[in-house]
């Protein structure tokens, strides 16, 4: 992956996805943060992205609102978008997911947990 | 009553050691208040609102020193590297992701939930309810406090959880 935007207000969780990312390997990938959904909105359409993990729960624009509008986009539609949330459960999950949400996974995160959801996206890249 | 109050402790137990193991690899130990208090540690608190399906607010307060390690091993950097802006973050962090779990721990699966976003505290923390537990991490001392807008109501919610 070559660029990856990660909307979240909290820079702790940022930090923390960034972290997690470098350690199953994608140290080499450009990270984009954004503090919300606008500024997530606005840095994915700024440069082609690979992947953009939101935040559901932020202040201006939450998550399932930029889901949305990325998802209705004739330009982003196709972008994976990974829901990680400290606001999810098994019937929110299956709204996002029916939204287009590529996956969608509860807070705490660890490296195992995002190595295993991203698996598919990083295996057809090398394939 | 009593039963609700014995399951909500037990959850916030366990999410609590989760949370911080998960994020910090930091462990946890019930402690008394008085035993809390003993630590007389300066304490920084942040506040969050559960909108949905009840109406909950839950407190956490974590000694400001506890807060300097964690961040210290998160961001690997130096204290005095560390800006009050971060630590205040993570703080938030800690107290959004606890209340996330907190709330898929006890209520029924199907059942979705709203989480405001965290607000730091301004008050000292003075309140002695029965639905505030504390702990010891780190030998520094924190305390997760848990109010509720109808206790009656949320007892009917979580009746079938702690029943199961």
């Amino acid at each position: 992956m070559k660029r990856i935007v990660i909307a979240d207000d909290s820079g702790t969780a940022r930090m923390m996805i960034r972290r997690c990312l470098e350690i199953i390997g994608l140290a080499e990938t450009e990270f984009v943060e954004a503090e919300n959904g606008k500024e997530g909105l606005t840095m994915v359409k700024q440069a082609p992205t690979d992947l953009l993990i939101s935040d559901l729960n932020m202040p201006i624009m939450d998550g399932e609102t930029l889901l949305k509008w990325v998802k209705a986009s004739p330009k982003l539609g196709d972008l994976p978008v990974l829901i990680i949330t400290s606001a999810g459960n098994p019937a929110k999950s299956k709204q996002l997911l029916e939204m287009g949400a590529y996956s969608v996974i509860n807070k705490p995160i660890n490296p195992a947990m995002l190595s295993e959801v991203l698996a598919p996206l990083l295996n057809s890249e090398e394939g | 009553m009593e039963q609700l109050k014995k399951f909500l402790h037990k959850k916030i137990t366990e999410v609590l050691e989760e949370t911080l193991e998960n994020m910090a690899f930091v462990g946890i130990e019930e402690c008394s208040e008085i035993e809390a208090s003993e630590l007389k540690q300066e304490m920084m608190g942040v506040n969050l609102m559960i909108t949905d399906p009840e109406l909950l607010e839950m407190r956490l307060n974590t000694s400001k020193e506890l807060l300097y390690q964690i961040a210290e091993t998160m961001y690997t950097m130096d204290r005095d590297e560390l800006e009050e802006q971060l630590i205040n973050d993570l703080l938030a962090e800690l107290l959004n992701t606890l209340a996330g779990r907190f709330m898929s721990a006890i209520i029924p699966t199907e059942t979705n939930f709203s989480l405001s976003i965290p607000e730091l505290a301004e008050d000292e923390d003075e309140s002695t309810s029965d639905l505030k537990y504390y702990y010891i991490a780190e030998d520094y001392p924190l305390s997760v406090e848990i109010k509720a807008a109808d206790i009656e109501s949320l007892n009917s919610l979580l009746s079938t959880s702690f029943n199961a």
